[in-house]
């Protein structure tokens, strides 16, 4: 179960409990909701204060030369790129692409690990035949068969999307086993003395159980889809943000490449929030 | 007496326990849980489990929910020997066992919404029955929210809700301080005398055994066993007031000698009570 990469989802799974992974949450939203106006305020202008502490520093840093240009462009000239490249529409087919395979990829990993994870958790004889080669595979680092990988299935946009596939299938694989698994005996016996058939428990007991784990391991599986995009992208490609950011450096247009850094961390942003908005429709629905 | 929407007239269960021994087989070795237990428990009565830890009061009370087999012997319920769980018993465990992911009355609802049969009736009598326990306003709450004593309320309500004729309670309160446990104890003995059914109850609190029971099962450990069941004289209905009456603190002195003397340390503490 130990992986360096994965640190976030490890530990997700390893203090395991649902009331460590529902607490934190909770508790933000009651003292968001429930403190005074003044606290949200606060911290606005705490966040805007710190933004500005970081454009100006790595302004003054550019401005007095203490990182080579060549390295770290000037927020204004980064700032320009991206209007150029949104103004021009040369954004777009780049970020289509990566958005698409980090999706499909992130979609089909969500999709196997639940079905496996299902089958794991339901089957010991599955799960103890074949969880030894997952977790072998797991801690292997996948993004070195990255060349292999696009040498088998090309260079459009299969072969990022099996990267990024790849890269999300785990953690997401783990917190569903987890999740469909550590119920406690009292709730066992409580579906038991109920006459709960065994679809009936896992519809009230175990997947709602689940959910809890397995959304914190959607962030990162989000994330590491993304990561298996981008390497995908910088193996071979024709389009996308990895790959604008490999000829931005190449070319020494280094504001473009800060630009696209830029949009990869709001690209990562936007993907949160949708998983943060999806999780609570569940929440609430389930 | 305002019993809750429709109170239908479910007649309480009778148990009939007879030679019922239960042996765990381990990795290393065999647990003799219970041995040659023998217990007849009228409908409507509602008797009390006590005893030292690992004397087998869970395991005495699972083999009558239908949630162990016995190892030899029979247990039966009305009559019928119990090898499953039975439709009209339900089972309260010493954690509360809310589902997180329910609000306080959709955890109530849970045995109708398993059983198929959550209509209006059941919203209103769960709402009722949160009433009766003192958690008024609560449905729309969720287990996160609530004290130890609030959920240990809601799974009351919860056990109560399918008109159970027998309930099977596992040291319910045994985490709740002194004052919310006799104030759940009231609430207990107002729905029992309200809707009459049998109750088994599992304690380490002799008092509560006690205020509660019309009969108390001590039992004793390694292997386990039934020591010796004390009848409680004291009339009914029982007020709160009764906790400070001397014929209160008699019987809790009687229990705890047979207590004693079912751990084996009954003559020196007999003794020590008597130099005092
Ligand atoms: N599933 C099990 N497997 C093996 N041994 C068990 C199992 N359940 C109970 N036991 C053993 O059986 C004995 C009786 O257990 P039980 O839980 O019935 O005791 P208890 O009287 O309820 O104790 P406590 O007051 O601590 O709850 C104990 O020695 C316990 O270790
Ligand atoms: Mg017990």
């Amino acid at each position: 179960m130990k992986s360096t990469t994965k640190g976030t989802t490890r530990s997700t799974a390893a203090t395991g409990s649902p009331e460590a992974a529902e607490a934190p949450s909770g508790a933000a939203g009651r003292g968001g909701r429930g403190g005074p106006g003044s606290l949200r305020i606060r911290s606005a202008v705490l966040a805007a204060a710190i933004f500005v502490v970081l454009i100006g520093a790595w302004q003054g840093a550019t401005a007095f030369h203490v990182v080579s240009p060549l390295i770290l462009a000037p927020p204004a000239d980064v700032f320009a790129a991206l209007v150029r490249m949104v103004g021009d529409g040369s954004l777009w087919p780049h970020l289509a692409a990566t958005a698409q395979e980090t999706v499909a990829g992130f979609a089909i990993a969500v999709a196997a690990a639940i079905v496996i994870g299902s089958a794991f958790a339901f089957s010991p004889i599955v799960r103890t035949a074949v969880y030894p080669y997952i977790l072998v595979s797991q801690t292997f680092p996948k993004v070195a068969i990255a060349p292999l990988i696009v040498a088998a299935f090309g260079y459009d946009l299969m072969p990022k999307i099996v990267l990024a596939a790849l890269l999300a299938f785990f953690p997401v694989l783990t917190n569903t086993i987890a999740g469909l698994t550590e119920v406690s005996d009292d709730e066992v016996n409580l579906f038991r003395s109920l006459r709960a058939s065994r679809w009936q428990e896992l519809c009230y007991l175990r997947i709602p159980n689940a959910l809890v784990f397995i959304f914190p391991a959607l962030n990162s599986a989000a994330v590491l889809a993304l990561i298996g995009a981008i390497v995908g992208e910088f193996v071979a490609a024709r389009v996308g943000i990895g790959y604008a950011i490999q000829q931005f450096t190449t070319t020494g247009e280094v504001a473009g490449t800060y630009a696209m850094l830029v949009v990869l961390s709001l690209f990562g942003l936007a993907l949160y929030g949708l998983l943060t908005l999806a999780e609570r429709f569940v929440r609430r629905n389930r | 007496m305002g019993a809750p929407t429709g109170a239908a007239a479910v007649a309480p269960a009778a148990i009939t326990v007879n030679g019922v021994a239960k042996t765990f087989h381990t990795r290393s070795r065999a647990v003799h849980a219970l041995e040659d237990a023998h217990l007849e428990i009228g409908a409507g009565e509602f008797v009390s489990l006590i005893g030292p830890s690992g004397c087998g009061k869970s395991t005495l009370l699972k083999l009558v929910a239908g949630l162990l087999e016995t190892s030899t012997g029979d247990v039966r319920v009305d009559g019928e020997p119990v090898s499953a769980p039975l439709p009209q018993v339900a089972v309260s465990f010493q954690k509360p066992t809310l589902l997180r992911w329910r609000n306080v009355i959709d955890n109530v609802c849970l045995p109708l919404t398993i059983s198929g049969t959550l209509d209006d009736a059941g919203r209103r009598r769960a709402t009722e029955l949160l009433g009766l326990m003192g958690l008024d306003g609560f449905e729309r709450h969720f287990p996160r929210e609530l004290s130890g004593g609030m959920e240990q309320r809601v799974a009351i309500a919860r056990s109560l809700v399918s008109r159970p004729s027998l309930l099977l309670m596992d040291e319910p309160f045994g985490a709740l301080d002194e004052f919310t446990r006799e104030d759940l104890n009231d609430e207990l003995l107002t729905v029992w005398q309200q809707e009459p059914k049998t109750v088994v109850f599992v304690t380490h609190s002799i008092s509560e055994a006690v205020f509660l029971s019309d009969r108390v099962v001590v039992m004793s450990a390694r292997p386990g066993r039934i020591h010796d069941v004390v009848p409680i004289g004291l009339p009914r209905p029982r007020p709160r007031a009764l906790r400070n009456a001397p014929e209160f603190y008699d019987v809790i002195r009687d229990v705890r000698s047979v207590l004693d003397d079912a751990r084996g340390v009954g003559t020196a503490s007999r003794q020590e009570g008597a130099g005092r």
